[in-house]
């Protein structure tokens, strides 16, 4: 027995050494940055970035450590006026229309000032044509190098990857801009390229399908029409892409898994976190980093919320027994040495330790203060589709009671989305509390939300949308809901601390649309066995075989990469890990951006909420 | 073995043709003869292009000219037709176009086959004082061009004539020294040394160079400086120079004329009539009636006149085209020397030996020689391989690569991959240069020039004499990346067909599509299509760019052929939403707005995109399209969120700083709104009316409220204005708020329990619970009063909770045994043992009090 798990062990070191390192894919974006540094003149040089945003980003891609080998002295954020610095600056941004401005007349007022600066503009990722002209416009063009910089996938963590792309659904849905999905295939034809073909395409939603008719047909461009083996380890075996707007609930739903709730509640950014100074209980504000590298967070990230205390505490016992072990007199000089050789990392994580009781303290202050069970059990009786009626207090209660204008809009888009629409005469006063409650601004919001679909009245006479005529109960969500058994009958019975079913991430009440379906993809090869849920499931369902997939040995684990275009939730990240080992695959995680409900209704208002 | 043909005489003769110059040996072979043209260059004038390129032949006539271009074995290619104008030079680009420079400094290009690329003037100064000379070079780094000297004996250069029209620069040369400024030059030559081309005159027996900045005179290395130079050669390299006086005598050595090499009388006084560099290894002088070779140090040796003929320098040799033959001229490279020189005993020679004796059945000899050079059989192969690709002869070729391959056997498992190579990329070379040197083709290239050229080049150069075919054969023989080879191929092929106007468009289309299609690689249509506009064959250009993949090319080439509508379609349906940007911006640039405003009528996405683009550029055109469009809640709520995206003022210190930066915000933002209000009223939206009448009523009201009870709420919403009057206990004006903009109960209920809550005004909410039944219910007026943690409060409204609630509610206030109570009423034994749990030890009168209304209940 004892050889068995011993074998199954080295088995799993055997793959994880196998498995494509994801941390490899930004190194040419990584040198190229280094090159735009390196051939110009040396001395000291200034970095101004377009956001806040960008420079966490940037930590991930050249560190504060790699900056100063570079000669950057100093980091600015961008401003409309800035006038200090030195004679070689460098611009880091998007290439958007603001950030040119900014830059313009920096260098107008240098000019007047007869400043002489060397201005180089790294655009992220490539220059476009839009960005030149304005440059070209204001005549200053000339005074301006300009780079593109092609950095697309960022490895957050071990499984993750973005594209950090802000706002991806909103440029995708209300904006018509489909820039995007032309970063995504080319970012697919990059990780190729890194680890070799992958033969199966699988895909849900129109954008994925638009997603994969541009990757094929770069490729064929590009002259990539033959087979490319892995250059080291194993390759990828198929890749899910997964179109956001098949499966709006998932974000929609309050979080509750640890690492969700940080991103709820602290909301995460490029894999940092930042607690501000009264929730780091340091009386300044800290910014940690996420990841598995991080002892205590991989414990609990993934966990259902109410179970991460117990193991906090189980961690800080053992952290008293190591440290108390060390200072037992009784040692040999041997285990003083492996004593003092582990204090760093005992260190860490204690740190770490700490970091993260504060933060649960405060994600369980922040709960309470809200009625954040009121909350849960509308979101859950709306999942399960069954008593419309007291949700729909409870959802007029969350708006008159002015609780929070975001858990009121998740309500209400959850309630629309489900039911495919609100009946107009739910809707009409809906509308008009939430303006009376939130502000008249907000007819803004709710136009938006109407455009996506994200809300959607059903009146009487709405004959152009005759699916609206059905009843509520026969919406594609619920009869999706029944095929794959998205809400478990009973979750009062569920254990959330030793989980046996992937709805524990969201209280046991419900496992992400998403993830079920891509699920269900993995483990029968394809859609072809749940036609069910195509027929009922708006966006195309679709497989292509790039090549004949070469089958390795018999059960194999194989490594499947799932796409999220137009974001992804921490939810069903950790959902998705989950199922790893039921699945029997590894699973890497690639997506345009994170996104939580907040993030969401952020991109679709025009205005920041006071 | 039996090959046909006798290797070892083959071998063994294949030195016959050497003719000894010095320690070496110069070989003259015919590459083609019997040429059927009719050509007499006694009369006619003649220029080669480098690399076994074309030869163009002048003829003149009475008042006209006309130019034939050849290929070195006579096959005509082209033919131009010249009026007027006195040409004074001709020559080729490193391309293989031919230029004409005239005497009025007008630089006209022609391609190989006739047509006319373009013509320009060099240089005014040139016109005015009209060329005298030109001389036409090429440099051993691949590009060509030529020096002009004028009739004031002013020199320019042109170092690479392969550029487009407007990109040929011409660089002015310094002048001569001011007292030989009106001297003409003896003779004079191009010299090429890296970019910065110059040019070697001689005046008076002063030799200058002159370069863009400077001349400068040089002393040549000879004894007798006063000797009057007439003729003068560079070696393609640069690195080697000769020259001659009238009375024969040779000068040859560094092209810094430091040192010399040569010294020697010709003793002839008779006209050089053209001197040219063998390389850098010997020069060949042209006689009336002889030809002269002259080594470095004594050796020289005459050759018979062959008729009148031209020289061409090459970097390895000079190729001698005469009326009948075409000749090429070299030294005996080394690895032929080693190999078969008569008598050599470098390994080479010796396996070529071992290898004869082998196929002439000498078996035991032949293992004696392969014994005698065992540890230098490596070298031996290589020798053999290398002799092999200097030879012309196929049979040659063939016999020393056997010899090597033999050579190679004895090597075994050993043998390195440098062998291996050498061997596989020198036969398939040979092929192909075997092949092109065929008088079909009639490229006579040696190995080291086809080395120097690159296999790309090549297949350029066959593709320019519209050798297709052969083009592709090589392409996919030597597998070129497809981008260097058969794509270029294929689209000059089609820029042919497109470019011939006896065949319908449609028949070239088909033609072109099939032939594409077939071959697999993507080939830019937009290219042809390019050229098919051109030429004026619109309905062709349309048809090819329809299977252009490359859509930002597509897109590109629609608009230069004004098919904007069409371009901005492509642009949409690739989804690219920068290359809909671009096309939007050209068009705006062309268009008249309302014009341009059209465009997005059924174009959703384009309209999308632009939309963003006016949301933050041009908030009026966004206005615009949406009324183009009827589409009033659009307009409206475009200008709404414009007007709440009116930056909010950095809090100010100063009280009346802070005041007019609020009202500078709020001025424009109030203006917004009512163009907002506007279009709802334009688009009879009534919903969207009425939220702004009333939130304009507020805003008066909220005013009004300022002036009276001097507090602000200017910019509050409803809920938030009711909220405030009611923190400052002005209940009234709370009241007569919500009756004046119709709130629901509900809501206004909610609002003022907040507010009162929030101010801690407990004997408020209480008073407010009696006014009338709450529409809320009663259970916000609890949770109120546990937020504050006023337990007492919160009891009282408990009992008007739904009952089925109250027994929890009483649970988290603490008043267990009113809990108890509502259990007991309920019978609700779940709750009673939960509370038996949690309260059980501290609580001996609870359990006591429990276990009776459990008892009771279990009675019953």
């Amino acid at each position: 027995m004892a050889t068995h798990i011993e074998e199954e062990a080295k088995e799993e070191a055997d793959f994880a050494s196998q498995v494509p390192r994801i941390s490899e894919v930004c190194d040419e974006a990584r040198k190229e940055f280094q090159n735009f540094f390196t051939s110009s003149p040396p001395g000291p040089k200034d970095l101004v970035i377009q956001s806040k945003e960008l420079m966490t980003l940037l930590e991930h891609v050249a560190p504060m450590k790699t900056l100063r080998s570079l000669e950057v002295e100093h980091i600015y954020l961008l401003e409309p006026i800035m006038k200090t610095g030195g004679p070689l600056r460098y611009y880091l941004t998007r290439p958007e229309i603001a950030p040119m401005q900014h830059i313009v007349n920096h260098i107008k007022s240098d000019l007047n000032e007869k400043e002489q600066r060397m201005y180089h503009i790294l655009f992220i990722p490539r220059v476009l044509a839009l960005c030149e002209y304005i440059l070209e416009r204001e005549g200053v063009i000339g005074y301006v190098k300009r780079y593109s910089w092609n950095l697309n996938l960022i490895p957050l963590d071990d499984h993750l990857l973005s594209l950090e792309h802000p706002k991806t659904a909103r440029a995708l849905l209300l904006e018509g801009n489909y820039s995007i999905l032309h970063l995504v295939a080319s970012s697919l034809i990059d990780l190729e390229e890194k680890f070799g073909t992958i033969p199966t395409l699988h895909g849900k939603g129109n954008f994925s399908k638009k997603v994969m008719d541009m990757f094929i047909r770069m490729k064929k461009i590009k002259g990539l029409t033959e087979f490319q083996h892995p250059q080291k380890g194993l390759g990828v075996s198929e890749v899910i892409l997964f179109d956001r707007s098949c499966d709006w609930i998932t974000p929609l739903c309050s979080q509750l898994t640890y690492e969700g709730m940080l991103d709820d509640v602290f909301g995460i950014q490029s894999g940092f976190v930042e607690f501000s100074k009264e929730a780091s209980g340091k009386g300044v504000p800290v910014k940690v980093l996420l990841n598995e590298n991080d002892p205590v967070f991989s414990l609990i990230r993934s966990m259902h919320f109410s179970g991460v205390s117990e193991v906090l505490v189980t961690v800080s016992k053992e952290l008293q027994r190591d440290y108390s072990h060390g200072r037992d007199k009784n040692k040999t000089i041997q285990e003083m040495k492996e004593f003092v050789k582990n204090l760093p990392q005992l260190r860490t994580k204690h740190d770490s330790l700490s970091t993260h009781l504060k933060a649960s303290e405060n994600i369980i202050r922040k709960k309470k203060e809200g009625d954040f069970q009121r909350q849960l059990s509308t979101e859950w009786t709306l999942l399960e589709g069954s008593n419309k009626v007291t949700a729909y207090d409870h959802i007029e209660e969350s708006i008159e009671g002015q609780s929070n204008i975001y858990s009121s809009l998740q309500l209400l888009c959850l309630a629309s989305v489900t039911a495919d629409g609100i009946k107009e005469k739910y809707f009409h006063p809906f509308k008009s509390s939430f303006l009376h409650s939130y502000g008249h601004k907000h007819l803004v919001t709710f136009y938006h939300l109407q455009q996506v679909g994200l809300l959607k009245s059903k009146a009487k006479d709405d004959i152009i949308s005759s699916k609206s005529l059905l009843k509520d109960d026969m919406a594609p969500f619920f009869q999706l809901q029944r095929l794959l058994k998205l809400v478990p009958k009973k979750p009062e019975d569920f254990n959330l601390k030793e989980p046996t079913d992937a709805s524990y991430v969201f209280g046991g009440a419900y496992i992400p649309l998403s993830v079920s379906a891509i699920g269900s993809v993995v483990s029968t090869g394809g859609w072809s066995h749940i036609e069910g849920v195509v027929k009922n499931w708006e966006g195309s369902s679709f497989t292509h075989h790039q090549f004949k997939s070469v089958r390795n040995e018999q059960g194999r684990r194989r490594v499947i990469l799932v796409y999220f275009v137009g974001g992804v939730t921490y939810s069903e990240v950790n959902t998705l890990r989950f199922m790893e080992q039921k699945l029997n695959v590894y699973f890497i995680i690639a997506t345009t951006d994170i996104v939580n409900w907040k993030r969401l209704f952020d991109s679709f208002m025009e205005f920041e909420v006071t | 073995m039996a090959d046909g043909f006798d290797v070892g005489e083959i071998l063994s003769g294949a030195n016959l043709d050497w003719t000894p110059l010095g320690e070496g040996f110069a070989k003259c072979y015919m590459n083609y003869d019997e040429l059927e043209w009719k050509v007499d260059l006694a009369n006619q004038k003649a220029v080669v292009a480098p690399y076994g390129g074309s030869i163009a032949v002048l003829t003149k006539h009475e008042g006209w000219s006309d130019i034939t271009t050849y290929t070195l074995a006579a096959k005509k290619i082209g033919f131009i037709k010249l009026e007027g104008g006195k040409i004074v030079g001709m020559g080729w680009t490193a391309s293989e176009d031919l230029v004409l420079i005239y005497d009025d400094g007008t630089m006209v290009v022609y391609t190989v086959h006739g047509v006319m690329k373009f013509q320009r003037l060099l240089a005014r100064e040139i016109r005015d004082h009209r060329v005298a000379q030109v001389r036409f070079f090429h440099s051993i780094e691949g590009f060509a061009g030529f020096a002009v000297m004028t009739f004031d004996y002013h020199f320019y250069v042109v170092a690479d004539s392969d550029r487009d029209k407007d990109d040929i620069r011409v660089k002015t040369l310094a002048e001569l020294p001011s007292g030989t400024l009106n001297t003409c030059p003896s003779c004079w030559a191009v010299m090429p040394s890296g970019k910065n081309v110059g040019v070697i005159a001689v005046v008076e027996g002063q030799v200058y160079l002159m370069q863009s900045f400077e001349t400068v005179p040089i002393s040549v290395a000879c004894k007798d400086s006063n000797r009057q130079w007439t003729s003068i050669a560079i070696s393609l390299s640069g690195k080697a120079a000769a020259l001659i006086d009238k009375t024969g005598y040779i000068w040859a050595g560094s092209s810094d004329f430091k040192s010399q090499e040569v010294e020697f009388d010709i003793q002839s006084s008779s006209n050089v009539l053209q001197m040219e560099w063998s390389g850098n290894d010997f020069i060949v002088l042209l006689y009336e009636k002889f030809i002269f070779l002259k080594g470095l140090a004594k050796h020289w040796c005459k050759l018979p006149s062959k008729g009148p003929c031209v020289l061409a320098a090459e970097i390895d040799g000079v190729r001698l085209v005469t009326n009948t033959t075409c000749e090429f001229i070299h030294r005996v490279p080394k690895s032929s020397l080693s190999v078969l020189k008569v008598a050599s005993l470098q390994p080479g020679a010796i396996l070529n030996d071992a290898y004869k004796e082998y196929i002439g059945d000498e078996s035991h000899k032949a293992d004696e020689y392969i014994r005698y050079i065992k540890d230098k059989l490596p070298d031996a192969v290589l020798q053999c391989i290398s002799a092999a690709s200097e030879e012309f002869e196929p049979k040659i070729q063939q016999a020393l690569l056997m010899s090597a391959n033999f050579g190679k056997g004895f090597l075994g498992p050993d043998v390195s991959d440098d062998i291996i190579t050498a061997f596989v990329e020198t036969a398939r070379n040979l092929r192909v240069l075997n092949f092109v040197r065929d008088p079909a083709i009639g490229i006579p290239i040696t190995y080291r020039q086809f080395s120097r050229l690159s296999p790309g080049v090549l297949v350029d150069r066959l593709t320019n004499h519209r050798q297709y075919p052969v083009a592709l054969e090589i392409c996919n023989y030597l597998k070129l990346p497809s981008d260097v080879g058969e794509v270029k191929v294929l689209t000059q092929w089609a820029l042919h067909k497109v470019r011939d106007k006896t065949v319908s468009d449609t028949k070239v289309a088909n033609m072109i599509l099939t032939r594409f299609k077939s071959c697999g690689i993507v080939i830019s249509y937009a290219d042809i299509a390019r050229v098919a506009r051109q030429e004026d064959r619109r309905t062709l250009a349309a048809q090819l760019l329809e299977h252009e993949v490359l859509v930002e090319d597509q897109v590109q080439m629609l608009l230069e052929m004004d098919e904007a509508d069409k371009a901005l379609d492509k642009a949409t349906s690739s989804w690219d939403a920068q290359l809909v940007y671009e096309v939007l911006e050209r068009m705006k640039g062309s268009q008249r707005t309302s014009d341009y405003m059209k465009v997005f009528n059924h174009r959703p996405t384009a309209a999308a995109l632009y939309k963003k683009y006016c949301k933050e550029n041009d908030s009026e055109g966004l206005v615009n399209l949406c009324h183009q469009e009827s589409d009033f809640v659009g307009a409206g709520i475009h200008l709404l969120s414009q007007a709440y995206r009116v930056a909010k003022p950095k809090e100010e210190k100063d009280e009346k700083e802070r005041k007019e930066a609020k009202e500078r915000f709020l001025v424009p933002r109030q203006e917004l709104v009512k163009q907002a209000y506007k279009e709802f009223t334009d688009g009879q939206l009534s919903f969207h009316m009425k939220v702004i009448e009333d939130q304009d009523r507020l805003h008066r009201e909220q005013t009004q409220l300022k002036e009276d009870h001097k507090f602000d709420t200017v910019g509050l919403t409803l809920f938030s204005t009711i909220m405030e009057c009611v923190r400052r206990s002005q209940f009234k004006v709370a009241d007569n708020l919500k009756k004046k903009f119709a709130m629901p109960d509900t809501l206004f209920w909610w609002a003022k329990l907040r507010a009162l809550a929030s101010v801690a005004n407990f004997e408020e909410i209480e008073r407010f619970s009696k006014q009338k039944k709450s529409p809320i219910g009663y259970e916000p007026f609890v949770e109120v009063c546990l937020q504050k943690n006023r337990f007492t409060e919160a009891n009282k409204y408990i009992p008007r909770c739904p009952p089925n609630k109250r027994c929890r509610l009483y649970m988290i206030t603490g008043d267990w045994h009113k809990a108890a109570e509502t259990a007991a009423s309920e019978r609700n034994i779940a709750a009673l043992d939960e509370m038996l749990q949690r309260q059980g030890r501290n609580d001996a009168a609870l359990v006591d009090y429990i276990k009776q209304i459990k008892m009771k209940l279990g009675a019953q």
